[in-house]
């Protein structure tokens, strides 16, 4: 191995490390954004269905079905945070559930179109990342 | 390889391998569920009795991240060695979610146990996998089989408890009125009080000869509103609610609502809020303590009976047959046992109760000390405006309590609420309708100027204790000054007060203003002209015999008709024998211990022209 070859190795290591870095932040923020959200539901329900203008919820009952979903799924998440190159499919399926949230969000209209542009913003966000990461992953196998 | 080894690799194996099969079914079952919730949601939520839900959006977003969460078991079900996080991560989220929906309870309950069916089995299959993967070199499992028999007895018990506490759940029915709430909503004593729907509907049809009159439940005076069904219906003052099985209990308007006619011939109008004239609560009690000493009372009987008028599936003819019907017996037979003490007292007839005895002998448990409690229903309108009379207003005949919180909480645990399904909410929106609901406005028209002369009889004679501003107006009157019955003074005593300020069972009520004064409470006029019969014992008809000396008030009248006498004020009430009771009505004897129609003998001496002119004045109230 010349040097000039681990020269270019190193810094593509160097590149996948930071894109490591970079999706972890990002993944990591919507989680605590994620885990607030649904804590807040929880404890707070009639509260957040006002101040986020939900669409007329029955009772608290339901948003805070929600809001316990909403932790679930981040807790489901995190191996996926943790180690995002080895641990692909929670990334893939949290990808695609935020496009199927943002969807649904849409649907259910008022307060919750808010939720859908983030959970949209964030998948395209994310799924961007992603994709860079795991390029740089791959290009960085000799 | 050790023969001991081998074993502990196929045990490791085969309990990784359930492990596997429980993920694909929790991931199958989450699928499932989210489908058929999003293509049929009402009935999901129907049979999950869960809370209606509008718009339906929000129920059908829950079903979607119920299947988008089954994509994250995905990696734990292929392979949970290499996914051990997602492996344990699953298994916390199934009992994070059990955990979850225990803690917010109700029919809620059941997303719980979904999630525990599918969680436990998985964790005690991780648990033995990986206890025999740690297993030590000899692959003895040090006793790991032991406790995952025993976290299997557990989930089976605490799945056994989740179901029962889901099954027996009220199912309240809403009411957007205040009123309609009153009259038929649920006070919470629905399942420790209430007889299943079907068998007390038919309870009138198989036990036909124990009604005083061929009328149903209506015999007993209950309410049924114009296009009502008396064969199906509920009454006034029963709520009908799902507690495992829908049953009938009574609320607070049973002994506050009346009927009242303005003529013999007049179309009936149901007053909330006053005293229910008509209602005989005994008999009903009689009523179904006798029917259930029936021989007729047996499956063979009531389910045909029950089947007329209520579609029942075989299953429904099971459970009536073998648990229900004989549970409803026992308990009402052990009810009649627990009031067989009221069969040593007078009746109480129609739009009469004893409400504190029964309190005493049953939820207090103090001995039977033969006093008489028996007492006209109260109206229990205009809270807040007796409030502004005078601050604590004294409550009740004899003034016990002065805090109109603790007097509807009181109320509804006489009538049969236990703590563990107390409906706090409903005794506020009680509390809150009685406040600020007014006594309906007198329809006589008496002589405008016998009124105005009248007017003037009552200042000197009556306002000290009845008018608004009058000075003892709401204040406990003392037996020896006002002269009336003394028994149902008596019947509230220092033990009994002491007894419920220090009542605990099932929570702390935090009572404190139970309190022993021996009088009766000057009442206000409001509503006075559906008051009648009339002193806190109901033992004088009219508001004219009321004017006249205790020895001129009839001795013997009939109570509980409904026609409203706008000569004499209160309801017509002709006299009768009391040893022949009258086919409409029932014949109240004064002669009879706590009957006594003595006292209160203001205005008794006032001429014939006053007495004519005051009454035509009380006939505006």
């Amino acid at each position: 191995m010349t040097d000039a070859d681990a020269l270019t190795i190193g810094s593509t290591q160097a590149q996948a490390a930071t894109r490591r870095i970079a999706y972890r932040r990002l993944l990591g923020f919507t989680l605590i954004v994620q885990t607030a959200v649904g804590l807040i539901a929880v404890v707070l329900p009639i509260w957040l269905a006002r101040a986020a203008d939900l669409p007329g919820p029955p009772s608290s009952g339901w948003v805070q079905l929600w809001g316990v979903m909403l932790l679930i799924m981040a807790t489901l998440y995190l191996p996926g945070c943790i180690e995002p190159v080895h641990v692909r499919w929670p990334n893939v399926v949290g990808i695609v559930a935020r496009f199927v949230l943002a969807v649904a969000y849409v649907r259910l209209g008022q307060g919750l179109r808010w939720f859908a542009l983030y959970e949209l913003v964030f998948a395209v966000a994310l799924a961007w990342s992603y994709r860079q990461l795991l390029r740089a992953e791959l290009m960085s196998r000799p | 390889m050790s023969t001991a080894t081998t074993t502990a690799h196929s045990t490791e194996d085969v309990a990784l391998r359930w492990f596997r099969r429980l993920m694909w079914a929790g991931i199958i079952g989450n699928v499932i569920v989210g489908i058929v919730s999003i293509a049929y949601t009402p009935q999901v939520l129907a049979l999950a009795k869960v809370d209606p839900a509008t718009p339906l959006v929000w129920p059908r977003l829950s079903a979607m991240l119920v299947m988008l969460l089954a994509g994250f078991y995905i990696p734990a079900a292929i392979d949970p060695n290499a996914h051990r996080f997602a492996a344990v991560f699953a298994v916390v989220c199934r009992f994070a979610g059990t955990i979850f929906m225990a803690v917010v309870g109700g029919h809620y309950i059941i997303f719980g146990l979904f999630d525990f069916v599918f969680g436990a089995p998985q964790a005690i299959c991780l648990y033995l996998a990986w206890q025999r993967t740690n297993a030590a070199p000899d692959g003895r499992a040090s006793g790991s089989t032991i406790v995952a028999l025993l976290a299997g007895l557990l989930a089976v018990g605490a799945f056994a408890w989740g179901a029962f506490q889901w099954l027996t759940q009220p199912v309240l029915p809403a009411f957007a009125s205040d009123e309609e709430f009153f009259k038929y909503g649920s006070i919470g004593n629905d399942g420790a009080g209430g007889i299943p729907y079907p068998i007390w509907i038919a309870m009138p049809d198989v036990c036909a000869h124990h009604l005083p009159r061929p009328q149903g439940y209506a015999a007993f005076g209950l309410l049924y509103e114009r296009g009502r069904n008396p064969a199906i219906d509920p009454p006034i003052g029963f709520s009908r609610a799902k507690v495992g099985v829908e049953r009938m209990a009574i609320n607070c308007a049973v002994c506050h609502t009346v009927r009242a006619r303005l003529a013999a011939d007049a179309e009936p109008q149901f007053y909330v809020g006053a005293a229910a004239n008509t209602v005989d609560i005994q008999g009903y009690l009689r009523f179904l303590s006798r029917c259930a000493a029936d021989d007729r009372f047996t499956p063979d009987q009531l389910i045909p009976a029950m089947a007329a008028k209520v579609k029942l599936s075989w299953l429904d003819r099971l459970t009536y047959r073998f648990v229900l019907i004989p549970f409803v017996r026992r308990r009402l037979l052990e009810q009649g046992e627990d009031l067989a003490w009221a069969s040593r007292r007078p009746a109480w007839g129609p739009g009469r109760i004893d409400p504190f005895n029964p309190v005493k002998f049953g939820m207090l448990h103090l001995a039977d000390d033969e006093t008489i409690g028996n007492s006209d229903m109260q109206a229990v309108w205009n809270l807040n405006a007796r409030e502004q009379i005078r601050a604590s207003a004294p409550l009740h005949w004899d003034g016990l309590n002065n805090s109109v919180r603790e007097v509807v909480i009181s109320s509804a645990l006489g009538d049969g609420a236990v703590a563990r399904e107390f409906n706090f909410p409903a005794m506020e929106r009680i509390d809150r309708f009685l406040r600020a609901l007014p006594p309906p406005l007198s329809p006589h028209r008496p002589d405008a100027a016998a009124v105005e002369r009248g007017k003037m009889v009552f200042a000197a004679n009556c306002a000290e204790c009845h008018a608004p501003d009058g000075k003892r107006t709401l204040t406990v009157i003392p037996v020896a000054e006002v002269g009336t019955d003394i028994n149902r003074s008596h019947m509230w005593t220092e033990l009994a007060r002491d007894a419920y300020n220090n009542f605990r069972e099932g929570r702390d009520w935090g009572f404190k203003s139970f309190r022993k004064i021996p009088g009766y409470v000057a009442e206000p006029l409001g509503g006075l002209w559906l008051n009648g019969p009339y002193l806190h014992n109901g033992s004088v008809p009219t508001l004219r015999d009321l004017l006249e000396p205790p020895a001129q008030r009839p001795a013997a009248f009939v109570r509980g008709l409904d026609v409203v006498d706008a000569r004499n004020g209160g309801f017509v009430a002709p006299s009768c024998d009391p040893r022949q009771q009258p086919a409409e009505g029932f014949c109240f004897d004064t002669r009879l211990v706590g009957n006594d129609n003595d006292g209160h003998v203001y205005g008794t001496a006032l001429s014939a022209a006053e007495k004519g002119d005051l009454l035509a004045y009380l006939l505006t109230f």
